[in-house]
């Protein structure tokens, strides 16, 4: 098995082939399984995705009468045509703020890596699936990219807000999302590990502080935020542009960082955003929790 | 190959699992936690006592973590729908449920307790969500072990030492672990796998004379 994004970047060079096929080959030859299953297996996950996606549109609303209804207003604000930016990037916006929100609703949704970060590489990948005209065959490949450098960080990191922080799953799914966004496009495995790094860089130190301890506020909008720093990080790595520190350090880095996190901003719901007069309110509101 | 070093062996640990909401520690990982208690115990218990500790201990009732342990007890799996509902169904099969909290320091944020208790049996099991839905498992009855309980693990129980052993190793092609432990009046195989166990391979360990229970896998 690959134990760093350097040896999987390599190894694509050397096979001259995606990061995504290294994934699939060393899938086969761990599992056991034939090419066939494992493709098949990956097709469920993506079916859940766009389920998840489609319904959130819809308007769905969470236990807590939290949130909801978020990804509804902005397809309605796609609609009118008015958009700052383009299409792609409000609907991948949007079908991150979908999926989170079914997520908190109790609905079905695939983890990528985490549930709370499972917005971030849905909504890039169905966006551009509509800008690139994606066969299904190319939207599996994306996921598995992703998959690939999802793999290095949680084995040489840590995956989980409460290990490490929201870094650590927003962070995580961004620079997976950033990496197979780049080979969608048709950027080399260096520029997928640069735009890998770079999302992540981005992301070092951010704390996990759900009001309320619910994966809800800040989680849905941090999926939209986490969904437009991989579009951005992918821009820049396909416009040649590197990350200084290599994705392997950027991973250590989030490793020590999240080690060093005190427990308040590690999904207490303590500290952070769960921790002012609002979010104390909300929490003492819904569960009489007092602090 | 340094196999301990992967806590993560496959792509669908990173994308996946399939599974009902919000948290893939807190419900997707309680959930299989609860299922690994079902596999051991075999049936619903009479009471179920939840202690949860560090993020659990304060983040539970949000994440939907009591209703996911209780539903993985039930034996349902991480995407079944009927998990938000698992107390009102467990109630109704007769299960009283308590949950506790621990503020005792441990080793990871997201510990739970189990102990399943009946007339005939009891079982008490500690585990931990490490993220992504992928559980460890840390002790059972107060034995210690640390076991990767996720994709391309296992966990065999069996009451014949002698002529269950080397039907396991032959099943499991790549064992990367083997611990025999006695546990009550079963001996109790821990076995970890570098490669998946398809649900084709529990079956057929299943069927191994001897054999008591075998962990579920998410393959």
């Amino acid at each position: 098995m690959f134990e760093s994004i350097e040896e999987l970047v390599q190894r694509a060079k050397d096979n001259q082939c995606t990061i995504s096929e290294i994934m699939i080959r060393q899938e086969i030859e761990t599992s056991g399984r034939s090419r066939t299953e494992i493709m098949n297996q990956m097709t469920l996950n993506l079916e859940t995705m766009e389920a998840a996606a489609a319904k959130g549109v819809q308007g769905v609303r969470s236990h807590s009468g939290l949130t909801g209804y978020d990804a509804k207003k902005l397809q309605a604000y796609l609609d009118k045509k008015t958009v700052l930016t383009d299409d792609t990037f409000v609907k991948a916006l949007c079908y991150a703020v979908a999926t989170n929100e079914v997520n908190a609703a109790m609905g079905m949704i695939c983890a990528t890596p985490t549930a709370g970060s499972a917005g971030v590489v849905p909504g890039v990948l169905l966006a551009f699936r509509e800008k690139f005209r994606s066969t299904r065959e190319e939207m599996l490949n994306f996921l598995f990219t992703a998959a690939a450098f999802g793999f290095v960080t949680a084995n040489n990191a840590m995956i989980s807000g409460a290990e490490g922080g929201c870094q650590a799953e927003i962070g995580s799914a961004s620079g997976m999302a950033a990496a197979a966004l780049v080979e969608m496009a048709g950027g080399t495995p260096e520029q997928a590990s640069h735009a890998f790094a770079i999302a992540l860089n981005n992301l070092i130190g951010l704390a996990c502080d759900p009001v309320a301890g619910l994966v809800e506020i800040p989680c849905i909008k941090r999926n939209a935020g986490g969904t437009s720093n991989a579009i951005s990080a992918a821009e820049m790595a396909l416009a040649g542009i590197e990350s200084e520190i290599p994705a392997d350090e950027v991973v250590e880095t989030m490793y020590r960082v999240g080690r060093s996190m005190p427990a308040d901003i590690r999904e207490t719901g303590i500290g952070g955003l769960a921790g002012t007069k609002t979010g104390k309110r909300i929490a003492k509101e819904l569960f009489g929790i007092d602090r | 190959m340094s196999d301990k070093k992967f806590k993560y062996k496959s792509a669908f640990d990173i994308i996946g699992p399939i599974m009902v909401g919000p948290s893939s520690s807190h419900t997707a990982g309680a959930v299989r936690i609860g299922n690994v208690a079902r596999e051991l115990y075999k049936h619903t218990p009479k009471k179920l006592i939840v202690t949860f500790f560090g993020s659990f201990a304060e983040t539970y009732k949000g994440h939907g973590t009591a209703v996911a342990i209780v539903a993985g007890v039930l034996g349902f799996e991480t995407h079944d729908e009927r998990i938000p509902d698992a107390i009102e169904i467990a109630e109704k099969q007769g299960v009283s449920i308590e949950f506790l909290v621990s503020t005792k320091e441990t080793e990871h944020a997201n510990t739970v307790n189990l102990e399943l208790i009946d007339e005939q049996e009891k079982l008490n099991l500690t585990a931990i969500s490490i993220g992504g839905g992928s559980i460890q498992l840390t002790e059972i009855n107060h034995y210690s072990t640390l076991l990767n309980h996720d994709q391309g693990n296992g966990l065999v129980f069996t009451a014949d030492k002698e002529s269950a052993l080397p039907c396991v190793e032959m099943a499991l092609e790549n064992p990367a672990f083997v611990e025999v432990q006695q546990l009550n009046q079963e001996t109790v195989f821990f076995v970890e796998t570098v490669s998946d166990i398809s649900q084709k391979l529990v079956k057929k360990i299943r069927e191994i004379p001897g054999i008591t229970a075998v962990m579920p896998t998410t393959g």
